[in-house]
């Protein structure tokens, strides 16, 4: 997890005290993981982006009329916001479209890459390409713990909490998850290599 | 004594959601399970790559303007909830 030099609390403090840039800061320090877990959820940018929106306002709302509470940590909390309103929408819409961005390619072309050699570069866009689709085809239940857990940073007692399965169901779950990316990247020859994935 | 671990303990130790003690058990009965040892290799190399590959989209600039201007008029707006 990264390390700031104003944490997300003090953010939220000044933000409190009406300070829009603080939130300004919030919002560009989050954008991408809080857009990137809604959009693995409902696989519709534009959806995503509507969602995106919504969570956000729901912050607003809740910091501005006082009724944040500063015990928990913000991230987590978008999060579950985010997740929520993403599983509401999902489970409404239960359907699998194509992520398509403006310019008509894949969603998961857009996505970053360290920058690294040509060689090393190419091998984890073609692992990257692989796993975005291993994850797509692992069941919804297998999928959304792995999400929940890799992408929004959640715990598993929160995952259970906000799933309605026992703890032991989501470590079951994400334990298969991994064994079934596991098995399709064996069969794909993808194999963990410190020296393209460096720690 | 060696503790008996299950797979599923596995997944809180790899993901780090144990407590310094069962974790200093586990990593102990690692050592005289081949089995295990073989499943958490797998289940933390699987998890390395995940992490690795970051996949991160960023979301439209007008998405963020409008999370922005919403925030600026909030006093504007009525709080429904």
């Amino acid at each position: 997890m990264k390390k700031y030099s104003v944490s997300d609390s003090q953010l939220v403090a000044l933000y409190r005290k009406g300070n829009e840039e603080a939130f300004e800061k919030l919002v560009n320090r989050h954008k991408a993981k809080i857009y990137t877990a809604i959009l693995l959820i409902v696989k519709d940018r534009y959806t995503a982006e509507d969602l995106m929106q919504e969570t956000f306002i729901k912050v607003v709302n809740t910091i501005k009329s006082g009724r944040y509470n500063e015990e928990g940590k913000f991230l987590p909390w978008v999060m579950r916001i985010a997740h929520n309103l993403s599983i509401d929408h999902f489970r409404k819409n239960r359907r699998y479209p194509t992520v398509i961005m403006e310019d008509g390619s894949n969603v998961f072309n857009t996505l970053s890459f360290s920058e690294d050699s040509v060689e090393s570069i190419q091998i984890r866009k073609d692992t990257h390409s692989m796993l975005k689709q291993f994850i797509r085809e692992l069941p919804d239940a297998q999928r959304e713990v792995l999400i929940m857990r890799h992408y929004m940073d959640m715990s598993f007692k929160e995952i259970a909490d906000n799933t309605g399965v026992s703890i032991n169901t989501a470590l079951g779950r994400m334990r298969y998850a991994l064994i079934n990316l596991r098995k399709m990247m064996d069969k794909h020859n993808i194999a963990y290599d410190p020296n393209i994935y460096p720690k | 004594m060696i503790q008996i671990f299950t797979q599923n303990d596995l997944i809180r130790y790899v993901y780090q959601e144990m407590s310094e003690e069962e974790s200093s058990k586990l990593a102990e009965a690692l050592l005289f399970d081949d089995e295990l040892m073989d499943v958490y290799q797998k289940l933390r190399a699987t998890k390395q790559i995940l992490e690795a590959e970051n996949l991160s989209v960023e979301p439209p600039h007008r998405a963020v303007d409008n999370i922005l201007s919403y925030s600026k008029s909030f006093d504007l707006h009525t709080v429904d909830k």
